[in-house]
């Protein structure tokens, strides 16, 4: 059981696609195909599953906007082994983005076909993939706000016809009908801000059609009128909606974790908790590059190719890669988002290239062909030669253009070793079990976490409640069998920061609040004897800023030093020393000798003496403390009856 | 029928009389908004809105020998700059692109001979020179680029 004692609604809490999309594959192989497969092999390789259908779809997408097979059997290949994509899709990541960059594409596959044919089939088809796509990921957003956004650019630009008219109307009330058969996402399809901008544009796109329809019957004197009273009308009427519907509060604003994309200091300010996962973090210049290669190069190419020659798909594509750049910036976990549309665009500039340099040397060859016929027809020599500069497009030499064909060819293969290097290095790696090389080269293998969740399986009652930081939580549910209070799904803050105020809090107050909730163990994980940098010490100060937001008297300068940093040694802040996680972490570390010239109790990440030593624990007593001392677990001592 | 649409007419116009606005509807040229598009991924490359929340300083500082050099480059980490160290790379990653776009407009458009060769030969070079100026600020960043 998780979030010990408030437990949560998972039926109403949770995106069912992915569940459900593992449990019919396995159903469909077990039953249908008659193969006998583990389900755990069905859910560890549906990534990579999913990523080879993503391919499949972007050659389609490439090719509808494109109308050039050779953009899309590019596209097709980079996105197989794009680092943005691939960090996600790893076989072994079972998580909601295997399948929803898949369901993304498609989705917008058929809306793009839609807008070209204007028929009602793939608006329908867009819409169910479009449930598809709500199902699996809290992202559906992005789709629900970039479509309206096009039928808007689209009017605005003059391009409104009614093949946009027929999708767009059929797209939004099926799209928002099956959205809303998500239990998770209910009403909040008509209700919150982030879905406000689908209504208004369909509002928007039936009132342009109607105009238009009353401007081919009225004559143009009249039409004016008609013009004048409708727009007054219009206005006002919207005007009164959106006032009503934001004053009664039936229209909820912004939700934090989508104002936190928009303004992106917010979370920074007010919810420390979305601000303190590491995939949040804004995106530095080079993480672009490492997750992206040669396509950042050939993306701003293939948006110039988009403006050169516009249509209604090009302007689509326009708007996803400004949208989806900009919320990149913002959060590099988006950087998945982003990837697909580099990729389409990269393929498109690279096959234009590739064209202009291949027509070049197909010229010459007809050229060499005309002049060898000219020259066995007519043996007479008449040269002009043309002194005058005529206007003329640059003639590329056969050579210069053989040698830009093989450079772009190296472009590419150089694209193809970087994608595979970053795949093996960095996003390949299990991360319970750790690895680091030894002095002498070899490797040596931390298997701390497993051999302190099976202690706690074996050796603990079956009902005993384990108090950590929420980033463990799945895993003790899992490997450790135990209930935990808070694990990795963070939407309860108040009781994240409960947790926080238990640890950053002196003994006592700690011992009050695990006897309030019942903890029978807790768990904290140190790295000082190894160098392990992820360790709880490290995330410190957002236990305390967490924490902070339930107790106004948790404040972040009272754990910093008088010169403002953050201290481990005998000049570090005297309430972070006497803290419960520091005593937790540290307890008997002052007798072990980590490196040969140092003091014992010398923590290797902070590369300094540990502070507070030789202190007692009153509330807690030690149980386990794993081999290289990462993960360390404490029996919580009951109150004694009397006293 | 029109003296009654003439009445409504005239009474809308008496009862709500909006000003006179002199507005012209304002076109730019798709060049223009694309020339706008690239400054703002300039903007989003350089890692700006990094900049805005982390606060890092614009240059880093080496200690060596009783004096401090400057240092634009933070090393080790992958996913953490300085501010002129994200507008550096934005920049390379910028003049690829324009390299590329210069060789496109080269070789499809009718100008005289030389400035089409002049595009060609600059944006050949300017690509060229940016890729590899990028993998060198990369094998800095990331100690072991492409080595297993």
């Amino acid at each position: 059981m998780s979030w010990y004692p408030l437990g949560r609604v998972v039926g109403g809490t949770v995106f069912p696609g992915i569940m459900l999309t593992a449990g019919s594959l396995y159903f469909f192989l077990k039953k249908i195909v008659r193969i006998t497969v583990n389900i755990k092999h069905v859910c560890v390789f549906m990534g990579p599953f999913f990523a080879s259908n993503a391919s499949l779809i972007t050659y389609l997408f490439t090719k509808e906007v494109s109308k050039d097979y050779g953009a899309g059997l590019i596209s097709a290949v980079m996105i197989a082994i794009v680092p943005g994509y691939i960090s996600r899709s790893v076989a072994g990541s079972f998580d909601n983005e295997c399948i929803a960059i898949f369901a993304l594409i498609l989705t917008y596959y058929l809306w793009l076909k839609a807008v070209n044919t204007g028929s009602m089939f793939y608006a329908a088809s867009c819409a169910l993939a479009y449930l598809y796509m709500v199902s699996s990921w809290g992202g559906y957003v992005f789709i629900m706000n970039l479509i309206p956004l096009h039928a808007f650019v689209l009017i605005l630009v003059g391009r409104y016809s009614r093949r946009l008219y027929v999708s767009y109307t059929t797209l939004y009330i099926l799209g928002t009908l099956l959205s809303m058969q998500v239990p998770f996402v209910g009403f909040q399809a008509v209700q919150s801000s982030e879905h406000l901008a689908g209504m208004g544009i369909f509002g928007l796109i039936q009132l342009v059609a109607a105009v238009k329809y009353v401007k081919s019957i009225l004559g143009e004197k009249y039409f004016k009128l008609f013009l004048k009273i409708l727009g007054f009308i219009a206005v006002s009427i919207l005007v009164l909606f959106v006032a009503v519907g934001l004053a009664t509060g039936y229209i909820a604003p912004w939700t934090g974790r989508f104002l936190s994309l928009l303004d992106p200091t917010y979370a920074k300010k007010y919810i420390p908790i979305i601000a303190s996962v590491s995939e949040h973090q804004p995106t530095a210049w080079s993480s672009y590059f490492f997750d992206l290669q040669s396509l950042v190069f050939l993306y701003p190419v293939g948006l110039y190719y988009c403006f050169k020659n516009p249509s209604d798909s090009k302007i689509f594509l326009i708007l996803y890669a400004v949208t989806s750049t900009y919320f990149t910036g913002v959060m590099v976990r988006l950087m998945l988002v982003l990837a697909p549309i580099c990729v389409i665009l990269g393929s498109m500039a690279l096959s234009n290239m590739f064209k202009l340099f291949a027509y070049k040397i197909r010229e010459f060859d007809e050229e060499d062909k005309k002049k060898k016929k000219a020259q066995s027809k007519k043996p007479t020599n008449q040269k002009k030669k043309k002194k005058t500069e005529q206007n003329k497009i640059f003639n590329l030499g056969y050579i210069a253009a053989t040698l830009m064909i093989a450079l772009l060819t190296a472009l590419f293969i150089s694209y193809i070793f970087h994608s595979i290097w970053v795949t093996s290095e960095a996003y390949s790696s299990p991360s319970i079990v750790l690895a680091a090389k030894g002095y002498d080269g070899n490797r040596i293998i931390f298997d701390d976490f497993r051999e302190a969740y099976y202690w706690l399986r074996q050796n603990t009652a079956p009902d005993a409640k384990i108090m950590s930081w929420w980033d463990y939580g799945y895993q003790i549910t899992a490997m450790a069998n135990r209930t935990v209070l808070v694990d990795n799904n963070t939407w309860n803050n108040t009781h994240i920061g409960t947790v926080g105020k238990a640890m950053v809090k002196t003994e006592n107050i700690s011992a009050q609040v695990m006897e309030q909730h019942d903890v029978d163990y807790v768990l904290v994980l140190f790295g000082g004897l190894i160098g392990y940098s992820s360790d709880d010490i490290n995330k410190y100060l957002w236990l305390v800023r967490i924490g902070g937001t339930v107790d106004p008297s948790i404040k972040e300068e009272d754990y910093l030093n008088s010169r403002k940093e953050f201290r481990v040694d005998s000049q570090g802040a005297p309430s972070f020393l006497n803290s419960m996680m520091y005593k937790l972490c540290f307890y008997r570390f002052w007798e072990v000798k980590t490196e040969g010239n140092k003091p014992s109790g010398y923590d290797r990440v902070r590369n300094t003496v540990m502070g507070n030593q030789n202190y007692e624990l009153e509330a807690v007593e030690e149980a386990f403390t794993s081999e290289h001392w990462i993960v360390r677990i404490y029996k919580v001592l009951k109150k004694e009856n009397r006293k | 029928m029109s003296k009654k649409l003439n009445f409504l007419e005239s009474s809308f116009c008496k009862a709500f009389r909006p000003p006179q606005l002199n507005l012209r509807i304002i076109k730019p040229s798709s060049m223009a908004v694309f020339a706008f598009v690239l400054f703002a991924l300039f903007i989003v490359f350089a890692g700006v809105i990094y900049d805005l929340i982390v606060e890092p300083p614009s240059i880093g500082v080496e200690y060596g020998f009783g004096n401090e050099r400057p240092v634009t480059i933070l090393k080790g980490r992958l996913n953490s700059q300085y501010i002129f160290e994200g507008i550096d790379g934005a920049l390379f990653y910028l003049l690829g692109s324009i390299g590329l776009i210069l060789i496109d407009q080269a070789l499809t458009k009718e100008r005289r001979e030389k400035y089409g060769k002049i595009m060609f030969y600059t944006g050949v070079g300017l690509f060229a020179c940016s890729f590899i100026i990028i993998i060198f600020f990369i094998k800095l960043k990331v100690p072991g680029y492409l080595k297993r």
